[in-house]
């Protein structure tokens, strides 16, 4: 009987594991939802999600998952959209025009951004609370030093208070990534919500005109998104186009840059065979003539 | 006397004409059309799912289609040594063989232009080449090279294809009754008035003053697209030269095949004779002794340098990877042919043709040696990927598609021969004439 009773509990124990592992393997992997708010010059803002998983201990970007985003409620009046992640797990959404009066009337908004369950992945969902806020930059100039002074307010109810503590990039755009405009990258606004970024960064080349572009941004705050703004200054060096080897007609430049030599010497070429063809066919014409004449 | 006359004339005329397939001519058609078939099945999956297809990866960009191109491109160099080059020099005992080698040339140029095509992926790209394309780069240079030889070597075929069209037309054989109409849209206007062949004769030689230089530069730019990027195996000022020795080479080991060939077949031992066989050999082993010293200059001098890259190179082809075909290329395609042809008796026809079939074949695979190993050696070193990219074979569908474009070739030059005479009927009758009056 005790044996029984021992083979019994043996045989409860493999249900209760063979359920487990079952069950294990039946879960689905998590899916992580990142929803960030944007915003640049203070005009009409966006939203951008990022779904990833995490595969051993690496997260990854899952591409092809339909998201919801709602402004307020998950209600097909708040819907600003749906969008499908691509190959990096990214995915965009601009406001509708249809919910700009409402927008334009909220000091601070709640944003929702939901999955549909698939095969793979249960549904998610993620949501941000979001303060409006305005940003400005402003450039000025004493005893011969230039500074960038970056201002944010935040609208509470109808007006525009100012907001400090707020982490705030200043940086000069190039070509491939930024520069620092002073010896830091980042600041923090004060009580007045405005940054003074000393820019030391005299001699680096502009456009034609010397033009330079600042930008003044706050990355993914918790409180107020993504705010972006650009401003266009000559305070670069005006780049002028050197006569580097780059320019010059060579045999490796661009098509427009063959050397005339090489331009000559290949036309002549082909156009002294092509006149024997054409002289050629011009024969053939007469022999034809002469026969038919006959 | 003019009784014998006539009837010789009409003697040559009915032993050159063209004739029906017969059984084994059929099957041999057949035979090609069905490999032409699964090479375009095969082209047919590379356009539909890329050239992921292929067993080209990263590093090997240029696998057996550019081989082919190449082997291609050396083969239709033929038709200007022996129509150009011997009549030039007057050199008479070439007269059966120069349409062969024209239509060796014809054919191979077209097939060397569509293999390039089908190396490119994305065929309906090639208009950017024209659009977009840069003068300076040496594929721009081969692209207007090869269109340019192609019409040469399409008038230097169609010329001297006019007096034989007027004997074509109107008779009433087997193998020409059904090809009547063709003749007369090419043809009907050759009168042989005396006017005619003047300017028929000063055109031919235009021509072949014209395609030699055209000729040259077609496989001296071909080989320019390897040596003027800096690779081991390729970084050579002597490629050009090497290369249109080689051309030389499998070209007329290509027309010694054909000979053979269209001679047993069509019974022309009275047109090509053992004297033709034992000049083309002796041609033959000039040309391989000629190509055999520049690979020796190819091979010897980076080996006596040895520098690093270098090495690894000759190596792998030495006593590496493609030691065995490499060394294959070597005997079977060079020195083999000069042994055998150095005596008489190698020189008959049929050792000739199978000296000609050793050379092409070891051509064909020298050129895969040439393009292959040298991409399987960059100079920096392969760091990170997939196992794979570290060695190349073709896959089924690049030999499908190299071995249907061989077919390809030989089928425009197998429906050449059924309808026009593979052997001039005119030139053949005139220098009859002018030998009789000789003696």
């Amino acid at each position: 009987m005790k044996l029984l009773n021992h083979c019994k509990l043996f045989f409860v124990f493999l249900f209760a594991l063979g359920t487990l592992v079952s069950t294990a393997q039946d879960a689905k992997p998590s899916l992580l939802l990142d929803l960030v708010y944007h915003q640049k010059d203070n005009v009409y803002p966006f939203v951008t999600v990022f779904a990833k998983s995490k595969v051993d201990r690496k997260f990854l970007p899952v591409a092809n998952i339909s998201v919801a985003i709602y402004l307020g409620q998950a209600t097909d009046d708040g819907l600003v959209g749906t969008v499908l992640t691509d190959k990096d797990g990214r995915g965009m959404v601009t406001f509708p025009v249809k919910l700009q009066k409402v927008w334009d009337s909220l000091s601070s908004f709640h944003l929702i951004a939901t999955t549909s369950a698939t095969k793979q992945y249960e549904s998610v969902t993620a949501e941000s609370d979001i303060t409006k806020t305005k940003i400005s930059i402003d450039t000025t100039w004493a005893d011969g030093v230039r500074s960038v002074v970056v201002s944010i307010k935040a609208k509470k109810g109808k007006d525009w208070v100012s907001a400090g503590e707020v982490e705030t990039k200043v940086i000069i755009k190039r070509s491939v990534g930024n520069l620092s405009v002073g010896d830091d990258e980042n600041y923090t606004t004060d009580s007045s919500g405005v940054v003074t970024a000393e820019f030391k960064k005299t001699t680096i080349p502009g456009d034609e005109k010397g033009n330079l572009t600042l930008v003044a941004k706050t990355e993914e705050n918790e409180k107020y998104g993504s705010i972006t703004i650009e401003k266009t200054l000559p305070w670069g060096v005006p780049f002028v186009s050197n006569d580097d080897h780059f320019n010059r007609r060579t045999l490796y430049a661009t098509r427009d840059k063959a050397p005339i030599w090489l331009i000559f010497l290949a036309g002549s070429i082909f156009v002294s065979v092509w006149s024997v063809l054409v002289y050629l066919v011009f024969q053939i014409i007469k022999i034809r003539k002469a026969g038919l004449n006959s | 006397m003019e009784n014998s006359t006539i009837s010789k004339e009409e003697q040559i005329t009915r032993d050159l004409l063209p004739q029906k397939f017969g059984k084994r001519g059929m099957i041999w058609t057949a035979s090609l059309i069905v490999i032409a078939l699964i090479g375009l099945f095969a082209y047919y999956r590379q356009l539909r799912y890329g050239l992921v297809v292929t067993g080209m990866r990263d590093y090997v960009s240029w696998g057996i289609y550019i081989s082919n191109f190449v082997f291609f491109v050396a083969i239709s160099l033929v038709g200007s040594l022996i129509t150009a080059v011997f009549r030039l020099t007057d050199v008479h005992w070439s007269t059966p063989l120069t349409r062969i080698a024209e239509i060796i040339a014809v054919s191979a140029i077209v097939f060397a232009a569509l293999i390039i095509i089908v190396d490119m992926g994305r065929p309906e790209r090639f208009m950017n080449l024209l659009i977009y394309g840069r003068i300076q780069s040496p594929i721009m240079w081969d692209v207007i090279v090869i269109t340019t030889y192609f019409i040469i070597s399409i008038f230097l075929l169609y010329l001297p294809l006019l007096p034989d069209l007027k004997i074509l037309i109107g008779r009433k054989g087997e193998g020409t009754q059904k090809f009547q109409k063709f003749y007369r849209f090419l043809g009907s206007f050759w009168k042989g008035l005396a006017i005619q062949e003047k300017i028929n004769n000063k055109s031919v030689t235009i021509l072949c003053i014209t395609i030699i230089p055209v000729a040259f530069s077609i496989h001296t730019v071909t080989s320019w697209l390897f040596a003027t990027t800096y690779r081991p195996g390729w970084d050579s000022t002597n490629f050009g030269a090497y290369f249109i020795s080689g051309a030389f080479l499998v070209g007329a080991g290509g027309v010694a095949v054909a000979m053979y060939v269209f001679r047993k077949v069509y019974k022309l031992e009275k047109y090509i004779t053992e004297i033709h066989f034992d000049k083309m050999g002796k041609i033959v082993v000039m040309l391989a002794l000629l190509y055999l010293y520049f690979n020796v200059n190819e091979y010897l001098v980076p080996a006596f340098k040895m520098k690093k890259p270098e090495e690894s190179h000759l190596q792998e082809l030495f006593t590496g990877e493609f030691a065995i075909m490499f060394w294959f290329a070597i005997l079977v395609g060079m020195l083999l042919p000069i042994l055998i042809l150095l005596f008489k008796g190698g020189r008959k026809p049929l050792p000739m043709f199978l000296v000609g079939v050793m050379v092409v074949v070891g051509a064909w695979f020298k050129r895969y040696l040439i393009v292959t190993p040298t991409l399987l050696h960059p100079f920096l070193p392969m760091y990170n990927v997939p196992e794979s990219y570290h060695h190349y074979f073709p896959s089924w569908e690049e030999w499908a598609i190299a071995m249907g474009s061989l077919a390809g070739c030989l089928l425009v030059i197998t429906f050449f021969v059924r309808v026009f005479p593979i052997i001039p009927i005119h030139e053949t009758i005139i220098e009859q004439h002018e030998t009789a009056e000789s003696l």
